[in-house]
């Protein structure tokens, strides 16, 4: 054989080699391993977007952080915790027979619980009557002791929408997957709310002072200005032109459907048009008027059932703010007369219109920042003027404080089981538009997640004058037709060992099922992810709830007090 | 095993390009379109792409949302209004009253609202509007939103509305006027005005024509034929697809 042979043969030998090894490259356990690693991730890419339809979400941010150890600030909920008392942390008047001169910590039961004692009241139900606050309980879970690591208002309002760690919002991520004409909308709440959607989908913002025909602001550019004998015209062709737009947007790219929904939930609103949104809005609006109206004249047992501070000495106690100094009503209970709650009804009002109607997916309302306004306050020398009780309440005495925040939750709590009877009367399928997938079996709910919180919770004076700022001890009430509650998750330390702020108001403490840590904002958001049905957009932090069809419970024991040596 | 071993011992070139081959074959298997592989096993959901479709066709056993990440861009308000303009209101810049209401209206609907069309406000730009409600689009290239959308099919319309848009339409395109036949070649040339250099595939040319025979019988031939073609192509999303 001659040497050119030789390699012809060895070429051909090695071509042999070569279709052998790829049969092997093909079948070997490296190839299979890379096919496994690949199919996994892709899976795993798939398998984040397919899922449950997510739950709507109303989130109540009550910017200024007014004191809540008298409404949905759970502290000691069993008899046999221990518990230091504050001056400011009181939930109930006493004194005597005829006048309230002091206060205390009084709890009620419900359903085994201990919860604060406004819960034992009834408060102004829709078309008139009363029911029991307390009904608010049975679909509540509240989680405490969060350490939000900001005690500046605004700082702390970002961190509690999107804490650090986090590439998306729960807002935003399910906007993402909602096909409702108006995924997101906040109202009043530009600067505050930390918002990020992940496809792009914007969160409207309506930031007019909030007022009767707002409705109408936010739905307008579904408002189309043509003549009648155009609209006529149009609509003779109606199904032919749909068509042709289908068929010029063929080309259209498979992942632009976001563009398709909107621009399809977008034709649909102006084909059908508002013609009774002026009728339909005052019904709702008139509603939360009238159930705040009547809970600010509200007879509560404990609270206003009784004169409040006649013949007292007026000191800090009394204290509004320092600018304007100590309120002298001889009977407390008249800074009340005139007194009004601004922009909550139009919040409530918007809340139910835009999610009852299938308009939204996500909603998120500021409340304005003071807790009544138009009081009817006088002064040391007898006169008298109108002025607001702020939210945030340093300068802002335990009397006063207890009597005008029980006022406030009382109003709030009616409208918060206002809302969930019309979510109850929806059925979760509810679309604006037929662009809308179903949801899940049920009402809405059963399909809702509505959260009331502030930036952070408030710190009390031992001396009764005042309560600053708790980013460590903040908590949120959650609330759905799916939660069986009352459900405490967190534990709280005993006492905050600071002269200052002495006792037990809420300051987060370890948890034995959570490695021995408080909750934190990642496992809020987490949790809220877990309800909704969404991707955790905080990785590093897991739900303290599972979330299973129907039924949303807790993964910790219930939270408890725990003393100085076991924190 | 033997045989090979030998022949590389003896043949380092062939030992190199073996282990060259067998490096690129890792490599091709690492970066296959995997997405490709299992597309089989993906359902999008793409029912609501059709609104003839959509409507009163909800399964109610489906229970699943699918859609695609993606982070999809739309053009700025200016874009939006040259192109409408471009369309829509006479190239010589002499304007009638009329044009002067189509005008008016591409900017009160498109220019004069960056909040949902994005673009920024220019520095000698007299009173850059915010409106009373507002997106997150306020960067140069927006997002999607159902506002956005119906103000786009709003422009169309309420221009649309008035005959003198469809006239200068028409004169734009290059037509003799509202009498221009319907063939394939004026329908493209219209298409244009907002598509730019695509051209349309013959089964959108036969669907336009097919809207404007329909529009002869249910209103009557002449302008409100070439009305229904613009309103169409104006309404359409693609043109805003750069």
């Amino acid at each position: 054989m001659s040497q050119k042979n030789k390699k012809q043969l060895r070429r051909r030998q090695f071509l042999a080699l070569m279709g052998s090894s790829s049969f092997f490259a093909a079948t070997n356990p490296f190839e299979l391993f890379l096919q496994n690693m690949s199919y996994g991730l892709v899976s795993q890419a798939f398998a984040q977007e397919i899922g449950p339809a997510p739950r709507r979400f109303v989130h109540i941010h009550d910017h200024g952080a007014p004191p809540r150890w008298m409404f949905d600030n759970l502290l000691k909920t069993q008899a046999n915790e221990p518990f230091l008392q504050n001056t400011m942390v009181k939930t109930r008047f006493s004194g005597n027979a005829n006048n309230y001169t002091g206060t205390t910590y009084s709890l009620h039961s419900h359903k085994g619980i201990l919860v604060p004692h406004l819960f034992s009241a009834q408060v102004p139900a829709p078309g008139g009557g009363l029911r029991p606050l307390a009904d608010l309980l049975n679909n509540m879970l509240v989680i405490r002791g969060i350490d939000t690591g900001n005690a500046a208002h605004l700082g702390s309002a970002h961190l509690v929408s999107r804490p650090p760690g986090t590439d998306a919002t729960t807002g935003g991520l399910i906007a993402d997957k909602s096909h409702l004409p108006l995924p997101a909308i906040g109202l009043n709440i530009t600067n505050l709310l930390n918002y990020r959607s992940k496809k792009g989908v914007s969160v409207i913002h309506h930031n007019t002072q909030l007022e009767r025909n707002n409705i109408a602001t936010l739905l307008s550019p579904f408002q189309e200005n043509v003549p009648q004998a155009f609209k006529a015209k149009r609509e003779a062709i109606d199904e032919t032109l749909r068509d042709t737009i289908n068929v010029l947007d063929r080309g259209l790219a498979y992942y632009a459907d976001n563009i398709r929904i909107d621009s399809n939930n977008a034709n649909s609103l102006l084909k059908n048009g508002f013609d009774d949104l002026e009728a339909n809005w005052n019904q709702v609006y008139n509603k939360y008027k009238g159930i705040i109206d009547s809970s600010i004249q509200l007879n509560i047992p404990g609270i206003t059932d009784r004169p409040i501070g006649v013949g007292q000495t007026r000191n800090n106690h009394y204290r509004r703010t320092i600018a304007t100094g100590i309120v002298y009503n001889n009977d407390l209970r008249t800074v009340l007369q005139g007194a009004t709650i601004r922009a909550m009804a139009e919040n409530f009002a918007m809340t139910e219109f835009l999610l009852t109607r299938g308009y939204t997916q996500y909603m998120v309302f500021r409340l304005r920042g003071n807790v009544l306004e138009n009081m009817n306050l006088q002064q040391a020398n007898g006169s008298m003027i109108r002025g607001a009780l702020t939210s945030d309440q340093h300068q802002t005495g335990s009397m006063l404080g207890l009597l005008a925040n029980s006022i406030y939750f009382a109003a709030l709590g009616a409208c918060l089981l206002a809302l969930q009877d019309a979510l109850k009367n929806t059925p979760s399928s509810v679309s604006a538009t037929p662009f809308n997938r179903p949801l899940t079996d049920g009402n809405l709910f059963d399909q809702t997640l509505i959260q009331y919180g502030a930036e952070f919770n408030r710190s009390p004076r031992q001396d009764g004058s005042g309560a600053d700022h708790a980013a460590y001890a903040t908590s949120f009430s959650m609330f759905s037709g799916s939660i069986e509650g009352p459900q405490i998750i967190g534990n709280i330390a005993l006492d905050n060992n600071h002269s200052s702020y002495y006792g037990t108001f809420g300051r987060g403490a370890i948890n034995p099922d959570m490695s021995r840590r408080p909750i934190g904002l990642g496992n809020l958001v987490a949790t809220q992810a877990a309800i909704l049905g969404v991707e955790n957009p905080s990785p590093n932090n897991s739900s303290v709830v599972r979330a299973s069809g129907n039924s949303i419970a807790s993964l910790l024991r219930p939270g408890q007090i725990v003393r100085p040596e076991e924190v | 095993m033997i045989k090979a071993l030998t022949f590389y011992k003896y043949n380092k070139k062939y030992l190199y390009l073996t282990m060259v081959f067998l490096a690129l074959l890792s490599l091709s298997l690492m970066f296959q379109n995997c997405g490709q592989q299992f597309s089989a096993e993906i359902e999008y959901d793409h029912s609501h792409s059709s609104l003839s479709d959509s409507m009163g066709n909800n399964n109610p056993g489906q229970k699943i949302i699918q859609q695609p990440e993606y982070n999809i861009r739309l053009p700025e308000r200016m874009y939006m209004r040259n192109r409408l303009a471009h369309a829509f209101l006479p190239r010589s810049g002499n304007y009638t009253s009329q044009d002067n209401s189509i005008n008016n209206t591409i900017s009160q609907l498109v220019e004069r609202n960056p909040t949902f069309f994005g673009g920024s406000c220019h520095p000698n730009e007299q009173g850059c509007p915010q409106s009373a409600i507002t997106t997150t689009a306020h960067d140069p290239i927006p997002p999607s939103s159902a506002l956005r959308a119906s103000l786009s099919l709003r422009v169309c319309s309420e221009i649309l509305h008035r005959d003198q848009a469809i006239i200068n339409a028409l004169n734009n395109a290059g037509l003799s006027g509202i009498n221009a036949e319907k063939n394939f070649q004026n329908l493209s040339a219209v298409y244009r005005l907002f598509y730019g250099e695509r051209l349309p595939a013959n089964d959108q040319l036969d669907q336009l024509a097919y809207l404007a025979n329909i529009t002869s019988s249910q209103i009557g031939a002449g302008i409100d034929e070439w009305r229904a073609i613009l309103l169409a192509i104006c309404s359409s999303n693609s043109w805003q697809f750069l």
